[in-house]
């Protein structure tokens, strides 16, 4: 097992430098304003000031110096005075608003984990449950619901699911109850309680894995129900029952938990879309804003630590899955 | 003869599918006493896995679905009773062990769990005695080291283990009855000599009462006290092994016997199969059966289908000319 994880957090090293490098690039050629004059907007700076900014950001120096740069302020080991030492890394400062980029990814990395565990839970619990509730009762009604609901909810753009529930708790409700009962439909604090800003944001960023969830849910357990060691089961006396929870829900909870752990993994890395249809302030809508304003700071730190996030998601996913399959735990192969 | 301990009455299980009804087992009739072991042989299709699932409530339905008749245990009708009476005897009186043992254990459970199941469900063991019984079960069946293995999970055990195990999970709550449903088949050679010689040493200890399942005559000229044939899903020949190897009525019997490789001469090609195709379970022939691919068909086998006729004291056998000793004469192992 930890010779595993050891060869996962190896495999990470190439990952991670191919998608900074690629980033760098991209920034180096990317068409449109320098990163000085939108922070200027309408005004023009002082060539001085201009001059100023551009050294002292490096923006002079060619693109894989500045790759050098990012990547010494990131390692831990660092060379001062001509001895080493040990600081912690370092992500630069924003050009946009000259704040340091560690805290502005403090303050968005917060509500991207709130929302993502709130919409995993959501995830969990209504994906697993339909899917039970439709492979118990197959063809039943409340199967061609589930069925059919699924395969609406997958084909659907979440920044129009999104929408929707804002027009719909947000605007018509409040209009039919008078004012009385709806929910936030924008920005994260207000006259509510806090977890009501989370609501609509929540299920929007969970509705399309909630249908996928509960429709691999569904097909495994069907197809975990019709295999021999059931039968077993069954042939010892086992209750439909236990031969439900005891025999099938973990043969065919693997591949979910798989599913939603790295569902978990791209909600961590920000959702782009729910955050921007919520104006809510993660790393998503962190990102895009400085995409926009052309804050490379910002976007490769961001980038970063989500990737960072990401491995450490999979890792954790992967040694799940050890735990739940006894095949991968100890290897297979037979012995007598 | 011992006390009658299961006594199947007719039993009628038929398949409704697409393309019509399969009339997979259509009425089949015998009994079964304590400590004797059966032997039920057939080719494939004709309806013996069906008939023993059909016992353990373990068809599915739909699509199939009991046409009639009746299987009784020590009195009690397995057919009728209730989901949860037969939860209780299933594993508990009458227990199964099928025929694919790679496939037939839960592989996320570890085989001491799977063991000692039957025995917390039927007997109300605790987990600690219920896993100490285990033990004694995995000795019984000869796997070295028991304590240890109960430990291990499925895949850790080679085929013939696995069906060590399965054998053990069946006799764990001391059966009336186990149905082995070619229990050796997905085994070598050498493993299927081992695990028949198993069952029989448990058979000879406890007193059980064995249902064998096979198309091999070898292992029911093994093992079998009484034969029953199978064709298209219903009996032809039922007697003892010793009537039947040396006496069969039935022509289907005879090509049975005719298809074993034969030791006492230097023909090639030692196995000779039946020809001609088993019918379709869907539109079975107006007639015998099996009138089709008899060598020996005559007019009226072609319109009327025979009955189990007694031929001699517990042998019965569904041919027209069962006792006509001319045709008797045409037996091609008559000489044997
Ligand atoms: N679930 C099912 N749906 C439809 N038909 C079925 C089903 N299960 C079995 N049958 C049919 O019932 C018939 C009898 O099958 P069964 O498995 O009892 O044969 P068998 O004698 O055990 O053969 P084998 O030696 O191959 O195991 C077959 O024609 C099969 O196609
Ligand atoms: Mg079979």
């Amino acid at each position: 097992m930890i010779k595993y994880i050891m060869r996962r957090v190896l495999q990470f090293i190439p990952v991670f430098f191919g998608v900074t490098l690629a980033l760098f690039l991209i920034a180096n050629y990317m068409p449109g304003a320098d990163p000085v004059r939108m922070r200027f907007g309408e005004r023009t700076p002082s060539p001085e000031v201009k001059e100023q900014l551009v050294k002292q950001y490096g923006l002079d120096r060619p693109w894989y110096e500045q790759y050098g740069r990012y990547i010494a302020g990131l390692s831990p080991v660092k060379v001062t005075d001509g001895s080493l030492g040990i600081a912690s890394p370092d992500l630069g400062t924003s050009i946009y608003t000259g704040r340091r980029v560690s805290a502005i990814l403090g303050e968005a990395y917060p509500y991207t984990i709130r929302l993502a565990l709130l919409a995993i839970v959501i995830e969990a619990v209504f994906g697993i449950g339909a899917g039970i509730i439709s492979a118990v009762k197959q063809y039943s009604f409340w199967d061609v619901i589930v069925t059919l609901s699924t395969s609406v909810l997958v084909s659907l753009p979440v920044f129009w699911v999104g929408m929707m529930l804002q027009w719909f708790f947000g605007i018509w409700m409040k209009e039919a109850t008078g004012g009385v009962l709806y929910l936030p439909i924008s920005g994260t604090s207000g006259i509510f309680p806090s977890v009501a800003y989370m609501i609509l944001p929540a299920i929007t960023l969970a509705s399309v894995s909630t249908a996928y969830a509960a429709r691999i849910t569904r097909s495994q357990l069907l197809e975990v129900m019709g295999q021999d060691y059931i039968r077993t089961a069954r042939a010892k006396g086992v209750s439909e029952r236990g031969v439900l929870w005891g025999h099938a829900l973990k043969n065919a909870l693997i591949p979910v938990v798989t599913f939603i752990g790295l569902d978990l993994g791209a909600m961590l890395a920000g959702a782009v879309l729910t955050e921007a249809v919520f104006n809510w302030p993660g790393i998503g809508f962190t990102i895009a804003r400085a995409i926009a304003q052309r804050d490379f700071p910002i976007v490769f730190g961001g980038v970063t630590v989500m990737l960072f996030a990401v491995m450490i998601i999979n890792l954790l996913v992967d040694v799940s899955y050890a735990l739940l399959d006894p095949r991968i735990r100890y290897g297979v192969g037979a012995d007598e | 003869m011992a006390a009658e301990l299961l006594s199947v009455n007719e039993l009628k299980v038929h398949f409704h599918t697409r393309d019509g009804v399969v009339k997979a087992v259509d009425g089949v009739t015998y009994s079964l006493a304590s400590g004797e072991t059966l032997g039920v042989v057939g080719e494939s299709g004709s309806g013996k896995s069906v008939h023993a699932l059909a016992m353990m409530g373990l068809v599915p339905m739909p699509p199939g679905k009991i046409e009639g008749g009746d299987v009784s245990l020590s009195g009690r009708s397995l057919i009728r009773m209730s989901e949860n009476e037969r939860r209780g005897v299933c594993g508990n009186e009458i227990a199964m062990v099928f025929q694919d043992p790679m496939t037939s254990l839960n592989p996320v459970h570890r085989i001491g769990h799977q063991l000692a199941e039957p025995l917390r469900i039927h007997k109300g063991m605790g987990r600690r005695d219920a896993w100490a019984r285990a033990g004694e079960l995995l000795q019984m069946v000869g796997i070295p080291n028991p304590e240890s293995r109960l430990n291990g999970y499925p895949h850790q055990f080679s085929g013939g283990m696995r069906q060590r195990v399965m054998i053990a999970m069946a006799i764990a709550c001391d059966p009336g009855i186990v149905i082995a449903d070619e229990p050796t088949t997905a085994l070598d050679a050498t493993i299927q000599a081992q695990v028949l010689e198993l069952m029989r040493g448990i058979q000879k200890r406890s007193g059980l009462a064995i249902i064998m399942i096979t198309h091999d005559l070898g292992v029911i000229a093994d093992m079998a006290d009484r034969v029953l044939v199978m064709y298209a899903g219903r009996a032809v020949e039922l007697g003892s092994a010793d009537q039947l190897f040396r006496d069969a009525r039935h022509p289907y019997t005879w090509g049975l016997i005719d298809s074993l490789p034969r030791y006492d001469t230097t023909e090639q090609g030692g196995l000779r199969p039946i020809g001609g195709q088993p019918p379709s379970l869907i539109n079975l022939p107006e007639g015998c059966s099996f009138g089709p691919r008899c060598r020996y068909t005559q007019d009226i086998c072609r319109t009327s289908a025979p009955a189990l006729m007694e031929v001699e004291d517990g042998h019965r056998a569904a041919c027209h000319f069962a006792c006509d000793a001319g045709l008797r004469d045409l037996s091609p192992r008559k000489h044997a």
